[in-house]
C-alpha cells in the first residue's frame, strides 16, 4: 500500500492504495464518491470522467498512487446543495437523462468542453462526447443539453467557479 | 365484490390468458380534451437531479459496513465435464473466506436446472466457482489458485454448424428442435400461381446488452430477513427465484432495485450471481457484493440470437399472395427461443402464410430477451423480402405495403384490434422523410462514389400490458403524497409518468408525489419488459389516485360541512364554490390520519387484440468504394396510443433507434469456433453507437388514446422503436445502390460483398 | 519495472488483473519528456499527448492520427511514447512515424541509443527496447505539408482502425513515404508502391502540385493493398483491409499530390 495526499473537491484527503489501483476505484470504495461510475474499466465508456489537475481524463486509466499531491474533481464537487450547476439543470431540463449511469460522465465532459470552448459548434459537441458511450437516451437530448448549457453559461457565466 | 375475472395478454409476442382477482369497478378511458393538468404533458424526469448530481445509488455503488466480495471462475472451455476441483491453495490465501462449487453447493434449482454449478459445463464462461473475499482484488486472485481438472467433450458454437450433420449433438434429440409454427391458406399454390416470386435467406449475427451497468447483486442476511438489492427489470421476479433456489417464503426475501442502469431485457429474473451472494451472505451473515465486469456480462448475461432465415415472397396482380418463412435461432443454452416469425404472422394481412420456427442449442452464452426479442431479427428479414418483391414486381415499396397494412384485425386470432393507425403512421412517416423524393436506383450523393437512397419498414409489437399490477397512493397529513406501485425505474422514466398520472387524477402538484417503487416489500407488479409497464401499472395508479381523492373529498365535505357533490380537489387544494383551502389544511383538522387509496390493473377484454404499430423511414449514402454507410436521417412514426410524457417518449424512441443502428450497422458478437471463446467481449472490441454515430432522429407520434385498451388509452413504448429500423436501413441501401445485404451487421465488407454480388462498381 | 505513461494501455491490463507489477514509475509529471522542439528537425517528447499533437505536431499526418484516437479523455491521457511502447500494429501514430522515417530515442544508465522506425518494431506489441530502456523520444525531419493520414474503422469514434494508411511526400528531399497499420505483425513500408509514386512526382515535377490520373492513383492503391500482410480478425477480414487499403491509397495520393 502507498499513502497519497489528494485534493478531492477541495478537500485534502489522505489515503493508503494499492500500488495498482486505479483512482476510480480509490474515489469508489476508498473516498465515498460512487458519482463516478464503473462500467467498462478500459477508458472506452467515459462513465468515470473527472477532472484531474483540470485535464479530463478517465478516473479507470489513472494510477492513483501517481495523482499524489493533484487534484481532482468529480461529478460530486458541481451541485452546490440542492442548486444545480448550469450543465446539470441543463441535463435535466431537455431531458438528457434515462437511466443515468453515463450521466455523471456526460456532465464532467461537457464542463471540460465548455470550459475550453464556450461556444462549441454542433461538430465540437459530438468530437467532445465522443468517449461518453450512452445506451439508453440516444444523445440528440444530450447534444442539445450541452447547447443550452453553453447559452446560459455564455450569458451567465460559470455559476460554480 | 371480489371476483375472478379472465384476461388476455400479450407479453413479447406470446399471447396467454390468466386469472384475475378484482374488486369494484373499472375507471372510464381517461379524458383527452387537452384539459388535463399533467398528462401529456412534457415534464422532466422527477429523479433527474439525483442523477446528474452522482447522488443516485445503483446496485454496484453499494458499500456495506464489513461486506464480501463475490466473483465468479468461468469455464475456459466451451463444453466439458467438470471432474474435480481443488480449492485449497485459494482457502489459504488470506482474506478468503468461502469458495462454492458443484461437489459442496445444496440443491439450488435455477431456470430448469437443479443446481447452479452442473456437472457439465457447456459454454465458455458458465459458472464453475464462486470465491467470496474481504475485498476483490483477493477474491480475483483466489479464482486463479483454484485447479479445476475438466474433461472436454466436442463442442459446437456456430448456429449453421449445429444444424449440419457432423456437429456433436447437445440433446438427446439433436441440437433443433420446433418452437413453433403458423399456417394459413395454401403457400404452395399461392407461390405457384405468383407473377412474381423471391425466395432469399437472411442473417442476423448475434447482439449484445451492454447495458452500461452490469448485472449485479449485493445480499444481507440477519438471521431473518435476505434483503437483495439488485440491477434488475423485476423485483418480484427476483425473489421468486431466489424462493425456488433457496427455500424461503416470500415474507423473508426482500429485493430492491432503486436506481438502475438500463437492462434491455437482460435482467429480467434472478442470476446465478444473485444466488452466489445470497448464499454466501446466508453463510456469513455479512453483506455480499457480486458484481459482473464487463467481460462477464458479454459471456453469461445474454444476448439476442444469431439468425438463419428463408423467405419466400409471391405476388400477383401487385398484391402479396404468400409468404414462407423458416427461421433457425442460436438459442446456445437458453430454455426458449425468440420467435423471428412474429412479424410475418401479424404485421400484414396476406391470405396464404406458413412460418416455422426453430431452436438450434449450441455452446454459447444463452440468449435472454433483448428488446423485441425475435421480432429485431424477423422484422430485418421480412421487411427486407417485402422489398425485394416490391423491387421484382416494380411496385413502390410503401405502396405495396399499404394494400395489406389496413387490416383491423389479428390475422391469428380473428380479434379486432383495440386500435390501429398503421396507415396514419406511414402517411406522417412519408411526408417527413420526403417520400416523393425517393427514385428507383437511388440518386447520386455527395461525391461520386457515393449513392444516396432511401428506404423504409414497418413494425407490429404488443404492448398493450396487463394484470396484475397494484398501486397505493397515500396522503398524509400535511398534503404529500407517497404513491407505492408495483414496478421498477430502469431508467426509462416510470416515476415520472406515474407521478403524472397520479398527480392527475388526485389534483395535486407533480411536485407533491414522491413515487415509492423498485422494492417487494411493496404490491406486486409486472416485469420492466416486453412494452408494459405503463399500460399494466399505469392504469392501476390513476385507480389508486382516483379512490384516495373519492376519499378525500368525503373527508373533506366532513370538515367543510359542505356537501361532496360541491367540492373538487384542484392542485392540491379542496375547491368548494370558488374558494380554495389548501389540503394540509384541511387534513391537519383530524390528526394523523392517513388516506388510502387502492389501485389494481383490470383485465383486458378476451376479444380484443392490443397492438403497438409503427413505420420507420431512413435516409443514407453509401460509398461504393470503402463499403461505409452513412445514416443521415430516421423518422420513426408510432401508433402507441396516448403519450402519457412526450419528452421521455421521445427520448425512449431514439435510444431504441440508436440501438437498432447499432444492431444495422456495427454491433455482432464474434464467437472463436474453434475455441468457443467470445473475441468481443468488452465496448472496444464490440462496438455500440458513439455520438457520432448518430444521425438526425425525428420522433412523431399519432398521439391517440386507445380507449379500448386500458382507464389511460396509452400502451407500451419501449421495444417499437427498435424493431424496424435495420431494415430500413438496409432497404436505404439497396435503393441507394441496387445491392442488396442480407446479413446484419451491414459491414463494411458485406457491403463490398454485396456490391460486388451485384455486379456494381463505382 | 514497469513504466507508466498515459495509463491508456497499462491501467487496462491493471484493471483486468492481467499484470500485477510489483514497482510502477509513473512518468507523465517527468517535465523534460513533455517537450517538442523544432527547427526543421522534429524532437517530440515521448510523454507528448494526443491532445497536443492537434495542436503541434511537426507533422500534418501525425496531427490527423492523433485526432482520429479515442475520444478527448484518451487524448489527454496517451502519449507518442505509450503507442511506441505497446507497439501495437493498430497504433494509430506508428504508421505516421514510419513514413516520416522517424528515428525511436532510447535511453537507460549505459547511455542513448537512436533506432529508426523500420528496425523497431519486431512484431505485435514487440520492440527492440529493452527493458531497462525508457523511449524518451521521437525524431524526424520536417517534410512539408504535403502529408495525410487515413484509417477506417467500425464506427466513427473511439475506434481501433481496421486499417490505416500515413503518406508523406517530402517535396524538398524528393522522398515518399508510406506507413501502413493494423496489416500485419508490424507496420508496413510498401516499397513498390513508394518507388511508384517517386516516378510519378519525378514525372509530374517534385516541386508543384498535380492531380494524378485516376489510374494512377489505382495503380499505387494496387501496390499499396500487395504489400499488406494482414489476418482476419475480430475488427475484420483480411479481404476487406486489403481492399480499403487500396481506395485508402489511391485516395491518400489524389489528396497528397495536390498539397503544395
Amino acid at each position: 500500500m502507498t499513502r497519497i495526499t489528494v485534493t478531492v473537491n477541495g478537500a485534502r484527503e489522505e489515503t493508503a492504495v494499492e500500488a495498482h489501483e486505479s483512482l476510480l476505484t480509490t474515489l469508489r470504495e476508498r473516498l465515498g464518491l460512487p458519482g463516478s461510475k464503473n462500467a467498462c474499466e478500459q477508458g472506452e465508456c467515459g462513465s468515470c470522467s473527472v477532472l484531474l489537475d483540470d485535464v479530463l481524463v478517465c478516473a479507470c486509466l489513472v494510477l492513483a498512487a501517481s495523482v499524489d499531491g493533484r487534484e481532482v474533481r468529480t461529478v460530486e464537487s458541481l451541485a452546490d446543495g440542492s442548486a444545480l450547476d448550469p450543465v446539470q439543470r441543463a441535463f435535466v431540463e431537455t431531458g438528457a437523462v434515462q437511466c443515468g449511469f453515463c450521466t455523471p460522465g456526460l456532465v464532467v465532459a461537457t464542463h471540460a468542453l465548455l470550459r475550453e470552448n464556450p461556444e462549441p459548434s454542433l461538430a465540437e459537441i459530438r468530437e467532445a462526447l465522443s468517449g461518453n458511450l450512452c445506451r439508453c437516451t440516444g444523445y440528440g437530448q444530450i447534444v442539445e443539453a450541452v447547447q443550452r448549457a453553453a447559452k446560459t453559461m455564455y450569458l451567465h457565466g460559470l455559476d460554480d467557479e | 365484490m371480489t371476483r375472478i375475472l379472465k384476461s388476455i395478454e400479450e407479453f413479447e409476442g406470446e399471447v396467454s390468458e390468466s386469472l384475475v382477482i378484482v374488486d369494484g369497478h373499472d375507471l372510464p378511458p381517461a379524458r383527452h380534451d387537452g384539459g388535463s393538468p399533467e398528462i401529456g404533458r412534457s415534464r422532466r424526469r422527477i429523479d433527474a437531479t439525483q442523477r446528474v448530481t452522482g447522488r443516485a445509488r445503483y446496485t454496484q455503488d453499494l458499500y456495506l459496513a464489513g461486506m464480501l466480495h463475490a466473483r465468479i471462475l468461468r469455464s475456459p472451455h466451451a463444453r466439458a465435464r467438470v471432474r474435480r476441483i481443488d480449492t485449497k491453495r485459494a482457502e489459504a490465501l488470506p482474506g478468503v473466506r468461502g469458495v462454492l462449487h458443484r461437489f459442496n453447493t445444496p440443491k439450488t434449482p435455477f431456470r430448469g436446472d437443479d443446481v447452479i454449478f452442473r456437472e457439465e459445463v457447456r459454454f465458455v464462461g458458465e459458472e464453475v466457482c464462486a470465491v467470496a473475499a474481504d475485498d476483490e482484488d483477493t477474491a480475483r486472485e483466489a479464482l486463479a489458485l483454484i485447479e479445476v481438472d475438466y474433461e472436454r467433450l466436442p463442442h459446437v458454437v456456430d448456429l449453421e454448424e449445429a444444424l449440419g450433420d457432423v456437429a456433436p449433438q447437445l440433446e438427446s434429440d439433436g441440437n433443433v428442435s420446433e418452437s413453433g409454427s403458423h399456417k394459413r391458406g395454401d403457400t404452395k399454390r399461392a407461390l405457384k400461381e405468383a407473377d412474381v416470386a423471391v425466395d432469399v435467406t437472411y442473417r442476423t449475427s448475434t447482439q449484445l446488452h451492454n447495458a452500461l451497468e452490469t448485472h449485479g447483486a449485493v445480499a444481507l442476511y440477519d438471521g431473518e430477513m435476505l434483503t437483495v438489492w439488485e440491477s434488475t427489470q423485476h423485483v418480484f421476479g427476483v425473489r421468486t427465484g431466489l424462493k425456488n433456489a433457496l427455500k424461503l417464503p416470500y415474507s423473508r426475501i426482500r429485493v430492491i432495485c432503486d436506481y438502475m442502469g438500463g437492462g434491455f431485457g437482460a435482467k429480467n429474473g434472478v442470476g446465478k450471481y444473485t444466488i452466489v451472494a445470497s448464499l454466501f451472505a446466508m453463510r456469513f451473515g455479512k453483506a455480499v457484493r457480486c458484481v459482473l465486469t464487463r467481460d462477464e456480462e458479454n459471456l453469461a448475461a445474454g444476448n439476442r440470437s444469431a439468425t438463419l432465415q428463408q423467405l419466400r415472397l409471391g405476388a400477383k396482380g401487385g398484391r402479396i399472395t404468400a409468404i414462407e418463412h423458416t427461421s433457425w435461432s442460436n438459442s446456445g443454452q437458453g430454455k426458449w427461443i425468440a420467435n423471428p416469425t412474429g412479424p410475418t404472422n401479424t404485421l400484414y394481412e396476406v391470405a396464404n402464410v406458413n412460418t416455422r420456427s426453430y431452436k438450434v442449442v449450441t455452446n454459447a452464452g444463452s440468449l435472454s430477451a433483448f428488446r423485441a426479442p425475435g421480432y429485431v431479427e424477423g422484422a430485418f428479414a421480412l421487411e427486407s423480402a417485402i422489398d425485394e418483391l416490391a423491387e421484382a414486381a416494380g411496385v413502390d415499396p410503401l405502396t405495396l405495403r399499404r394494400r395489406h397494412a389496413g387490416a383491423g384485425k389479428d390475422p391469428i386470432t380473428g380479434n379486432r384490434y383495440s386500435d390501429k393507425h398503421l396507415l396514419e403512421c406511414y402517411r406522417i412517416g412519408a411526408k417527413e422523410i420526403g417520400w416523393d423524393r425517393r427514385r428507383a436506383g437511388g440518386t447520386r450523393g455527395s461525391a461520386p462514389h457515393r449513392r444516396r437512397g432511401i428506404g423504409m419498414a414497418s413494425q407490429i409489437w404488443g404492448g398493450g400490458g396487463g394484470p396484475p399490477a397494484y398501486a397505493t397512493v397515500h396522503v398524509d397529513p400535511d398534503g404529500s403524497v407517497v404513491l407505492t406501485a408495483g414496478t421498477q425505474d430502469i431508467g426509462t422514466g416510470t416515476r415520472t409518468v406515474l407521478a403524472q398520472i397520479c398527480a392527475d387524477e388526485l389534483g395535486v402538484e407533480l411536485d407533491d408525489v414522491r413515487v415509492q417503487i423498485g422494492d417487494s416489500a411493496g404490491p406486486f407488479g409486472p416485469m420492466s419488459a416486453g412494452s408494459m409497464t405503463l399500460a399494466s401499472v399505469g392504469p392501476a395508479v390513476r385507480l389508486a389516485a382516483h379512490d384516495a381523492r373519492e376519499q378525500l373529498l368525503g373527508a373533506a365535505a366532513g370538515v367543510l360541512e359542505t356537501p361532496k357533490a360541491e367540492l373538487r380537489l384542484e392542485a392540491g387544494a379542496i375547491v368548494s364554490k370558488g374558494a380554495r383551502t389548501p389540503l394540509g389544511e384541511v387534513l391537519g383538522k383530524v390528526d394523523n390520519n392517513t388516506v388510502i387509496g387502492k389501485g389494481i390493473r383490470f383485465p383486458n377484454a378476451d376479444d380484443l387484440a392490443q397492438k403497438t404499430f409503427s413505420a420507420q423511414f431512413a435516409e443514407v449514402e453509401v460509398d461504393v468504394r470503402t463499403g461505409e454507410i452513412f445514416v443521415e436521417r430516421i423518422v420513426a412514426a408510432l401508433d402507441v396510443g396516448r403519450i402519457v410524457n412526450p419528452l421521455t417518449a421521445a427520448s425512449q424512441v431514439e435510444g431504441g433507434v440508436i440501438q437498432g443502428i447499432g444492431f444495422a450497422l456495427s454491433e455482432e458478437r464474434i464467437v472463436d469456433r474453434a475455441l468457443g471463446r467470445v473475441m468481443s467481449g468488452n465496448l472496444e472490441g464490440y462496438k455500440v453507437p458513439t455520438v457520432k454515430d448518430v444521425p438526425t432522429i425525428v420522433v412523431k407520434f399519432v398521439d391517440r388514446p386507445d380507449r379500448r385498451a386500458n382507464n389511460l388509452g396509452a400502451k407500451g413504448l419501449g421495444e417499437p422503436p427498435i424493431i424496424p429500423t435495420a431494415a430500413a436501413i438496409a432497404n436505404a441501401v439497396a435503393n441507394a445502390t441496387g445491392a442488396r445485404v442480407r446479413h446484419s451487421p451491414l459491414t463494411r465488407a458485406r457491403v463490398l460483398e454485396a456490391l460486388a454480388l451485384a455486379g456494381i462498381r463505382d | 519495472m514497469t513504466v507508466l505513461a498515459g495509463g491508456t494501455d497499462l491501467m487496462v491490463e491493471l484493471n483486468f488483473g492481467r499484470r500485477r507489477p510489483e514497482h510502477i514509475v509513473a512518468i507523465d509529471r517527468v517535465g523534460e519528456l513533455a517537450g517538442i522542439e523544432r527547427n526543421g528537425h522534429v524532437r517530440m517528447g515521448a510523454g507528448v499527448t494526443y491532445t497536443r499533437m492537434l495542436a503541434d505536431a511537426g507533422s500534418q499526418a501525425l496531427a490527423e492520427a492523433a485526432r482520429t484516437i479515442g475520444s478527448p479523455q484518451i487524448r489527454n491521457a496517451g502519449t507518442i511514447g505509450g503507442n511506441l511502447g505497446t507497439a501495437s500494429p493498430a497504433g494509430d501514430t506508428l504508421p505516421v512515424l514510419a513514413a516520416l522515417e522517424a528515428t525511436v530515442v532510447l535511453r537507460s544508465k549505459a547511455g542513448e541509443r537512436r533506432v529508426p522506425f523500420a528496425d523497431y518494431m519486431t512484431g505485435p506489441k514487440k520492440s527492440v527496447r529493452r527493458a531497462d530502456e525508457l523511449i524518451v523520444a521521437a525524431e524526424w525531419d520536417e517534410a512539408g505539408p504535403a502529408q495525410t493520414y487515413m484509417f477506417v474503422s467500425t464506427r466513427n469514434a473511439m475506434a481501433i482502425s481496421i486499417a490505416g494508411l500515413a503518406m508523406v511526400v517530402d517535396r524538398a528531399r524528393k522522398r515518399v513515404g508510406i506507413g501502413l497499420g493494423s496489416c500485419g505483425p508490424t507496420i508496413i513500408r510498401p516499397a513498390d508502391a513508394e518507388g511508384f509514386a517517386r516516378g510519378l512526382f519525378d514525372e509530374a515535377g517534385w516541386e508543384r502540385p498535380h492531380r494524378p490520373s485516376e489510374s494512377a492513383a489505382k495503380e499505387l492503391g494496387r501496390l499499396v493493398a500487395a504489400a499488406a500482410r494482414p489476418i482476419d480478425d475480430v475488427r475484420g477480414t483480411a479481404a476487406y483491409r486489403r481492399h480499403a487499403l487500396a481506395v485508402m491509397g489511391a485516395r491518400a495520393l489524389s489528396r497528397v499530390a495536390q498539397i503544395a
